[in-house]
């Protein structure tokens, strides 16, 4: 069994490299475009909406990451207004995207398009990104593209790393001077947490050059600062390594090869102050340890008509063990994933102003726990084939319609039809409407390994392979306008989106002292099994030449269909409001740069009030939700930068909001039934000081 | 932390009221040799940071500069004078040498060659 999947990932392997030795040719002949789209995204504001673009799509470049205080791609979204970021519990200090109110893995999550927060890592993938390894995420709102997958139904989230050839060439130095062989980042903050960043380049000759991206962090400390027993932050430590290759052959051919190495611990749950040795503690641990190989091939047509081909193969191996609750008794997870993915797509312009992408792509995956078992194990193979066609008759004017199919080894066949529209009424004005239908498989369990942090019953007795069908269709209608006031620029977007699953896992905490997860179909009464509504609205405008200003608010509207709460089973299931979700949301955010660099920063983030779950005993005759209170976080930061280095001091939560109770019933974790932590609404830490610095050598 | 919130709204507004957004603007065009993006950078900085620059645009097409400015706070022979002081000549005044040579080998505006790789 074992030595079938070695032998199949061999071949993949050769299948790949072995275009390479078949163009080993000599000459010095440089691409020009991609040097010149680096140089493009330095000189943008910090976050701009791609203009041209059929899909709402915004770069998020250097200038807006180095304004996050920390540390990985989970936190690399505080001062977007589109993208929210928060704690799934209290213990595992695991932190999670929503967009539209919607959790981040209906959105594609992937680093340079291929697919990273999927099966074991949708847990905790995003804190497997380190900051500092990003050269620009680019956020797509709304349903992707068929090209890049079928799971984009809220948007699509891709982040692109440094790249080798661009920071050996000194293209895309760090503080625009050029420079940048070698990038080295520390930060630590009050809390002790620590993370060292390097990243080195090197071209080894035209053809060829090589860059390592490398991170370790540690949180070495175990702080309880609201006296509830239970540590704030979890311990962890991380060790993260990508080394990849860059080859840029005759003929437009190129090749990026890379092997990416991950060990991740996070142990959390009760300090232990004052229990007599060899008390059993309520502790939560969380390990994985990952190796992936991803194989890039291309070639664009050098001359004639406008032609490419690429290829893209990963594979990896990943593996979790994570246990929950006092030693023994609790639950101990230990699973792991194979994967392989093949994509191949060509895309060509037959005539001007129409283009075509096709292509297939495979996913493949084996899931064990951790035995040879076939029956504990959980195979799934999901080929696919995709066409998009690209019509553009006018400058002012883009069509882009998509579809996609896969046959998924358990949920069937799978259509995804999509359609993006793009209208420029007038210079400066852009209108865009999108519509299309996602779909992917759940891991429920896994996604939300959080979720296990209370004494709630698990009464819905799910296993971590247990699997759910998810499908929605998603609309969006956006206006752009990038005007020009006094002399200077902004943009202000108007956006409504509706997300609409037809099939959905519901986590439900609405039952008193149970914890259920269940698959739920639209039903009739309804018309949805879950839906998210969403109106936004952003302005981006430079005051002065120094000053930055962003406004944002977001109305969003999400529920679910739950079972109902007696026990017959006729009874339809009825409608509420998704917990930990506001419906109103703001953000303030102001940047000032001084002529000699200095840059300040501060962001305010407005949350209106969250439904929470029942927790405790539910009185009778008491309100049916409890609600929240609103709050604010304000976070600032100043940076100085200097010629080939910078400084940066900053605050996290400066107005020092708290949850109070964050693990309810905390102090009787071992014997109470309402023991739970898993119903965080806001800041668990109080305010919080760091210092980092980033040198480029 | 409604407070806060409007404590922070109230220094937005500051921001806003003391600004120099209100100032007396000025437009004006001249001319300044250069070559590239990277010049461009170069050029647009100079005059960003000169007092009472509001606004600068250089285009690389055409070798023109529009620069909003308040004169109150300089004259447009600083602009000038901005400019040249970071290697770039204009038709009022030229780059000394030792600025000139500062700039990036890219940059080289003066020179035949690299102006035909332009």
């Amino acid at each position: 069994m074992r030595a079938r999947v070695w032998a199949f990932w061999g071949l993949l392997l050769a299948l790949v490299v072995l275009p390479l030795g078949a163009n080993a040719q000599q000459d010095s002949v440089r691409r020009k475009g991609e040097l010149g789209e680096a140089q493009v995204i330095e000189r943008r504001a910090a976050t701009a909406i791609d203009y041209k673009d059929p899909g709402l799509k915004s770069v998020i470049g250097q200038a807006e990451l180095r304004k996050a205080a920390c540390c990985n791609l989970s936190e690399s979204f505080e001062t977007n207004a589109s993208v929210d970021a928060s704690f799934t519990d209290a213990v595992t200090g695991t932190r999670q995207i929503e967009l539209f109110g919607l959790a981040g893995k209906y959105a594609q999550i992937q680093t340079e398009m291929v697919p990273l927060v999927r099966g074991l890592l949708a847990n905790q993938g995003l804190s497997f990104v380190p900051g500092t390894w990003i050269e620009s995420i680019q956020l797509t709102k709304g349903i992707g593209s068929v090209v890049n997958g079928h799971e984009s139904t809220t948007g699509q989230i891709n982040v692109e790393l440094l790249k080798p050839e661009v920071l050996a060439d000194g293209a895309k130095g760090f503080a625009q001077e050029g420079r940048g062989d070698l990038r080295l980042n520390a930060y630590v903050n009050n809390a002790a947490r620590t993370e060292v960043n390097a990243v080195w380049a090197h071209r080894l000759s035209p053809r060829w050059s090589v860059g390592l991206l490398s991170h370790g962090s540690a949180r070495p400390l175990a702080l309880d600062m609201n006296h509830d027993g239970f540590m704030d932050n979890p311990l962890g430590a991380q060790g993260n390594a990508l080394f990849r290759a860059k080859w840029e052959g005759a003929g437009g051919w190129e090749g990026q090869y890379s092997v990416h190495g991950l060990l991740d611990s996070v142990r959390g749950g009760d300090v232990g102050h004052g229990a007599a040795p060899g008390t059993p503690l309520w502790r939560s641990g969380i390990r994985h340890n990952r190796l992936s190989v991803t194989a890039k091939t291309g070639w664009v047509a050098q001359r004639g008509r406008e032609r490419s081909f690429g290829s893209i193969v990963n594979l990896s191996t990943t593996r979790q063990r994570a246990r929950f609750g006092l030693p023994g008794t609790g639950l101990v997870w230990n699973t792991g994933q194979q994967s392989a993915l093949v994509q191949l797509l060509y895309q060509v312009e037959p005539v001007e102003g129409l283009s075509f992408t096709g292509g297939t792509s495979w996913y493949a995956d084996l899931f064990d726990q951790g035995t040879d078992i076939p029956e504990e194990q959980l195979r799934v193979s999901a080929p696919g084939a995709f066409l998009e066609g690209t019509w553009m008759p006018v400058e002012s004017f883009t069509a882009v319609a998509g579809i996609r199919v896969d046959a998924h080894s358990l949920y069937g066949t799978q259509w995804s039809p999509r359609l993006h529209l793009r209208w420029s009424p007038a210079d400066r004005h852009v209108v865009r409407l999108a519509a299309g239908r996602g779909w992917r498989m759940a891991l429920p369990y896994l996604e939300q390994l959080g979720y296990q942090a209370s004494n709630r019953v698990n009464a819905s007795g799910g296993q971590p392979l247990s699997a759910l069908e998810e499908s929605a269709w998603n609309a969006g209608l956006s206006y752009v306008w990038n005007f020009r006031l006094n002399y200077r620029s902004g943009t202000f977007a108007l956006e409504l989106h509706q997300t609409q699953f037809d099939r959905v896992a519901v986590y439900d905490l609405w039952k008193p002292q149970m914890r259920l997860v269940y698959g739920m179909a639209s039903n009739e009464l309804w018309g949805a099994a879950s839906a998210s509504s969403s109106l936004s609205a952003t302005l981006d405008y430079s005051l002065t030449k120094r000053i930055d200003v962003r406004l944002a608010y977001r109305y969003q509207d999400v529920w679910s269909l739950y079972v109902p709460n007696s026990v017959v089973p006729e009874e339809p299931p009825v409608r509420q409001a998704v917990p930990f979700v506001s419906k109103h949301r703001g953000m303030i955010n102001v940047g000032y740069q001084t002529r000699t660099k200095w840059h300040w920063d501060a962001t305010l983030q407005a949350f209106g009030r969250k439904p929470l779950p029942v927790l405790g005993i539910q009185e009778p005759g008491g309100p049916t939700v409890n609600y929240s209170p609103a709050f604010a976080v304000i976070n600032g930061q100043v940076r100085k930068e200097f010629r080939f280095a910078d400084v940066y001091l900053g605050v996290e939560n400066a107005g020092n909001v708290r949850q109070k109770n964050p693990v309810f019933d905390a102090h009787s974790a071992a014997t109470s039934p309402y023991f739970d932590a898993t119903a965080v609404w806001g800041p668990i830490f109080g305010r919080m000081f760091y210092l980092g610095t980033n040198v480029a050598l | 932390m409604l407070r806060l919130s409007k404590l922070f709204a109230t220094l937005l507004l500051v921001l806003v009221a003391s600004s120099s957004a209100w100032a007396q603007k000025v437009e004006v065009r001249f001319w300044v040799d250069g070559v590239c993006g990277m010049c461009e950078e170069r050029i647009e900085t100079a005059l960003l940071n000169t007092k009472g620059v509001w606004a600068a645009d250089w285009n690389e097409k055409t070798h023109e500069v529009v620069v909003v400015y308040n004169p109150k706070k300089t004259t447009e022979l600083a602009l000038h004078q901005s400019v040249a002081a970071v290697g770039h000549d204009t038709k009022k005044v030229k780059a000394t040498d030792v600025a000139y040579a500062k700039v990036h080998g890219c940059c080289k505006y003066r020179s035949k060659t690299v102006r035909d790789q332009h």
